[in-house]
């Protein structure tokens, strides 16, 4: 949403930084902003691409769940399940007793994520744990020594608008405040004429305008305007 | 939409109009829940982005910047708005609908054919919905549970209207 804005406002930042945060690695991110995702930056938790065994198993991956990215999420539970694994061998029982405790001292090397070997503290942090740099390149996310960071044309109008910069805010947020209230204005008149006329509240009207929202957008992708044919996702939903 | 509206008015809605009202509020918040279970299942609990270059277009008007799809928004519903209007004042179905508002019983009694403008006006509701929500669709994220939030906010602009009618007279 704030990539959003920034495109909107003709601002390119150099450098969108999220410390510890997630949304920027998704694959939602690069299907809303298209062309528009590459360069943010994000430290998280993410897959080692260097460690042995990572191609094949993004690519089973791939195979198994078309339309998702092994991303930190999926990654993490893959390495939480191996851990289990490994602490259930180790224990050799299947009381829980006996796997909690060799859990306690688990202490093995990581297969996807980007990690050092896996121990816990008394609070159950793995105390070895790395974060990792992505940045997106070519539409997909990629870690970042292996992507080409691209640097886009700055086109900032600069120092023409900073004295009045407070009220042009103003007149901006008041004007798209005024052109969005006309539409919520149209749900509330959509809203009262039921009221008015039948006199029934009708507390499904919201739900109505969502299925009005996703057959506009349904229309959008599947069908695309004549304007649209540069967008890089048209057709993907 | 006009057409769900108007299935729904002849199908359900029908046979609530002269129960008592809380009796309607529990059906029309049971509809609620199914169709955001419905868009649940159809469409996943994420939200959705809309993929188009419209919602990165912007217009300058000097140094104002505003959304391009945000003026279209405005600018269709303000035309829908006044047609709407035209047709309330003009037309004779107009007249009829304003008759059906403001009593039913005397319409009832001289001939105006009630459950049909009933139907026609949900129709005419739910069209006005989903339109709105196909116009912002560049705006938002579509997203099942954001339904409760319009619901709120079509209630709120309608008990301004409200207060400024009483306002006046």
């Amino acid at each position: 949403m704030v990539t959003r804005e920034c495109v909107k406002q003709g601002w390119n930042p150099k450098i969108i930084f999220t410390p510890n945060g997630n949304g920027v690695q998704d694959k939602a991110y690069y299907e809303a902003l298209g062309k528009y995702a590459d360069g943010a930056l994000a430290s998280t938790m993410y897959y080692n691409p260097k460690a042995p065994d990572t191609d094949s198993i993004i690519k089973r991956f791939e195979a198994d769940y078309p339309n998702q990215w092994l991303d930190a999420n999926s990654g993490c539970a893959f390495e939480a399940v191996q851990i289990v694994a490994d602490a259930v061998v180790r224990a050799n029982s299947s009381a829980s007793a006996d796997i909690h405790a060799a859990l306690k001292k688990t202490d093995m090397t990581p297969i996807v994520m980007n990690s050092g070997k896996i121990k816990f503290d008394e609070n159950g942090q793995n105390i070895n744990r790395h974060r990792h740099n992505t940045t997106g390149a070519k539409g997909k996310a990629a870690s970042y020594c292996a992507a080409r960071y691209r640097r886009r044309e700055h086109s900032v109008s600069g120092p023409a608008i900073r004295g009045s910069l407070m009220a042009l805010l103003w007149a901006n947020v008041v004007l798209s405040g005024v052109l969005m209230g006309l539409v919520y204005g149209l749900i509330a008149l959509g809203l009262t004429i039921i009221f008015g006329v039948i006199r029934v509240v009708n507390f499904a009207h919201g739900a109505m305008v969502v299925f009005g929202l996703y057959i506009g957008i349904l229309d959008r992708t599947l069908v695309g305007h004549a304007h649209d044919r540069s967008c890089p996702n048209c057709g993907r939903f | 939409m006009f057409a769900l509206g108007y299935c729904l008015e002849t199908l359900i809605v029908k046979r609530f109009v002269t129960r008592p009202h809380h009796v309607q509020f529990i059906v029309f918040i049971g509809l609620s829940l199914l169709f955001t279970g419905v868009q649940l299942i159809s469409f996943g609990p994420d939200p959705r982005p809309s993929v188009s270059q419209l919602s990165f277009e912007t217009i300058t008007f000097g140094s104002i910047r505003v959304d391009l799809a945000r003026l279209q928004a405005a600018a269709a519903t303000t035309v829908l708005i006044l047609t709407l209007a035209a047709f309330l004042k003009f037309s004779s179905f107009g007249r009829f609908i304003r008759a059906a508002a403001d009593n039913r019983l005397g319409g009832l009694i001289v001939g105006i054919p009630i459950p049909k403008i009933y139907a026609i006006t949900f129709g005419i509701g739910t069209a006005c919905a989903g339109f709105s929500g196909a116009l912002i669709s560049p705006l938002f994220d579509a997203q099942p549970y954001l339904a409760v939030d319009f619901t709120l906010l079509a209630f709120v602009r309608s008990l301004w209207e409200d207060l400024g009618v009483s306002l006046e007279r």
